[in-house]
C-alpha cells in the first residue's frame, strides 16, 4: 500500500457517513456554533450522483415556481446551480443571518446581512415565460421536466439538450441566454480567439519538401564526406603508447612461455608404455558388454584432439 | 583374443590422448600432489595454483568435473594410475579412505542403550551369586542351605 492510498484510507471523511452516523455527524459540526451563527450544511451528493445543469435541466437565468416556503407561490430566477447540494440559489429568497466581524467583507456595515438561501429542487418548478399577441405576459410551469435530442447552441457554443414539459412535449422550454460579459480593455475578440493560424503537420507531410532540402543545407559539406583524410584518421587515432622496461620483460617471458607450451606429439616409448598398460587390463576383463562399452568410449570423437594432431602434423 | 600394446593403443579414447599430449603419463613426467606455484615445473593441474608475483590464486585447468571425467574413462582402460595426483577418491578408494562422522561410527544412542549390556552382566553376575550375597545379609541362611544340599535328589 502506497502512503498516498494509506493516507486516504485512514483519513475521516464525514461524506462517506451513512444513516445514524451522518446525522451525529451533522449535528456534532453544528453544535458548537450558536443557532444564530448556524450553517447552510446540506448533505452534499456523492460524486458520481453529482449532475451540471445541464443535465439536470436547470441553469442560471431560468424561471422558477416557487411551490414551499415563505415565497410560495412566486416566480423567481436562479442565480446559480450548486451541484455538490443539488440546490439552486434563486432571486429574492433571502434569510437575515449574523455575521461576527471577524468575517465582514469590504462594505459590510452591519452584523446583520441578507443571505441567498439555497433551495432544494423539491421546492421549485421551472417555469417558461410566455407573451401573447396584446403583450400580456404568462408563465407555464413544468411540473416535471424532460431533456430530449440535442442542438448546437451558438449563445453557449456548446451542444445541448432541449428541454420539454413531460406529458406535453410540444411545448418547449428553451433554455435562457447565458449572461453576458462585457469586453474590458484587455479581451481578445471573439474572432481572433477564433481565428485558425497553425496546423497539426504529420510525418505524411513534411513541412519542408523533399527537393527543397539541398537547397537549405550543403550536400557537398566536409562533414558528409565519408572517407578522412591520412592527417584527419591521424588526429582521430591515438599514438601508441611506449611500453615500460617491465612491460617489455612480461612480454617477452610471455612469448617465452607461448612457445614452451608447444605441444609434441606422444614418443614411441610412452605410446607402448600406454598400450601396455591398457593390453593387460582389457585383457582380463571377460563381460563382452563391458568390452563393448570400451570399444564405444574409443570411438567418440573429440574436436580439440583432432585440432591438435592436425597442428602437430603440420 | 589377446590385444598387443600396439593393437591395445589404437583404442585410446581421443580424450585421454589429447590429455596425455598436454601433460605426459606419471612415470614419464612428475606432477605435484596438490597445490603448488605456477612457476613450477611439476605443477599439477587439477590443484588451483599461486601466482607468486602478484599473490593471486589461479583456478585448476581442469575442474573436478572434467579430471572425474579423465579419471573414469582412464579407470575403464586401467590408466588411472598414469594420471597426475587427483584432488579427490573414486570408487573403492573414496568408501575406504572416507573420513566418517563421528557420530556414524559410534552412535550415541539413548541413555539406558548405552548402559544395558553393563547392568544385564552385573544381573547375570548377582544371580550367579546370590547365595553368597545372602548368607552376607543373613548368617542364618547356612541351615537352609544346608537343608536343601541334604533334600537334594540324586540319580542314585
Amino acid at each position: 500500500m502506497s502512503w498516498t492510498v494509506a493516507r486516504h484510507r485512514f483519513k475521516r471523511d464525514p461524506e462517506k457517513y451513512t444513516g445514524v452516523l451522518k446525522e451525529y455527524w451533522k449535528k456534532k459540526v453544528q453544535g458548537t456554533s450558536m443557532p444564530t451563527f448556524e450553517n447552510f450544511t446540506p448533505y452534499k451528493l456523492p460524486k458520481h450522483e453529482r449532475k451540471t445543469d445541464f443535465q439536470v435541466g436547470i441553469t442560471q437565468g431560468d424561471l422558477v415556481y416557487v411551490t414551499e416556503g415563505e415565497k410560495k407561490g412566486s416566480i423567481a430566477k436562479v442565480y446559480m446551480y450548486n451541484p455538490e447540494y443539488n440546490h439552486v440559489m434563486i432571486s429574492d429568497h433571502t434569510e437575515q443571518r449574523i455575521l461576527p466581524k471577524s468575517r465582514w467583507t469590504e462594505g459590510t456595515t452591519s452584523h446583520v446581512i441578507d443571505m441567498p438561501k439555497f433551495m432544494p429542487l423539491t421546492s421549485i418548478k421551472l417555469a417558461g415565460k410566455d407573451k401573447d399577441e396584446n403583450g400580456k405576459v404568462s408563465y407555464v410551469v413544468a411540473d416535471e421536466v424532460i431533456l430530449k435530442d440535442q442542438y448546437y447552441d451558438d449563445r453557449y457554443k456548446r451542444w445541448l439538450p432541449r428541454r420539454f414539459v413531460k406529458h406535453h412535449e410540444s411545448v418547449e422550454i428553451p433554455w435562457p441566454a447565458p449572461e453576458e460579459v462585457e469586453d474590458g480593455e484587455l479581451s481578445t475578440k471573439e474572432s481572433a480567439a477564433l481565428e485558425k493560424t497553425w496546423e497539426f503537420q504529420t510525418i505524411g507531410q513534411p513541412p519542408v519538401p523533399e527537393d527543397a532540402l539541398p537547397e537549405l543545407r550543403n550536400p557537398y559539406s566536409q562533414y558528409k564526406k565519408r572517407t578522412l583524410t591520412a592527417l584527419q584518421a591521424y588526429k582521430l587515432n591515438y599514438p601508441d603508447m611506449p611500453l615500460t622496461k617491465e612491460q617489455k620483460i612480461y612480454l617477452a617471458k610471455k612469448q617465452e612461455q607461448a612457445s614452451a607450451k608447444k605441444l609434441t606429439p606422444l614418443s614411441d616409448e610412452i605410446k607402448e608404455f600406454i598400450g601396455s598398460k591398457m593390453a593387460d587390463h582389457i585383457n582380463k576383463i571377460e563381460s563382452e558388454a563391458m568390452l563393448a562399452h570400451l570399444e564405444g568410449l574409443s570411438k567418440v570423437p573429440n574436436p580439440d584432439f583432432e585440432k591438435n594432431m592436425a597442428e602437430l602434423q603440420q | 583374443m589377446s590385444l598387443t600394446p600396439q593393437q591395445a593403443f589404437k583404442k585410446l579414447p581421443a580424450k585421454l590422448h589429447n590429455f596425455f599430449l598436454r601433460y605426459p603419463p606419471r612415470p614419464y613426467a612428475q606432477y605435484a600432489a596438490g597445490k603448488s606455484t605456477i612457476d613450477d615445473p611439476q605443477r599439477n593441474p587439477f590443484f588451483p595454483n599461486k601466482n607468486t608475483t602478484n599473490g593471486r590464486w589461479y583456478d585448476a585447468t581442469y575442474s573436478r568435473r572434467r579430471s572425474a571425467d579423465l579419471f573414469k574413462t582412464a579407470y575403464k582402460f586401467g590408466l588411472q594410475d598414469l594420471l597426475p595426483p587427483m584432488p579427490r577418491k573414486f570408487y573403492q578408494d573414496k568408501f575406504d579412505n572416507k573420513n566418517w562422522m563421528r557420530g556414524v561410527l559410534h552412535q550415541k544412542k539413548q541413555k539406558w542403550e548405552r548402559e544395558l549390556p553393563a547392568k544385564l552382566e552385573a544381573r547375570k553376575e548377582a544371580i550367579e551369586n546370590m547365595d553368597a550375597i545372602i548368607l552376607e545379609k543373613r548368617p542364618r541362611y547356612k541351615r537352609q542351605l544346608e537343608k536343601q544340599q541334604q533334600k537334594k535328589k540324586t540319580w542314585f
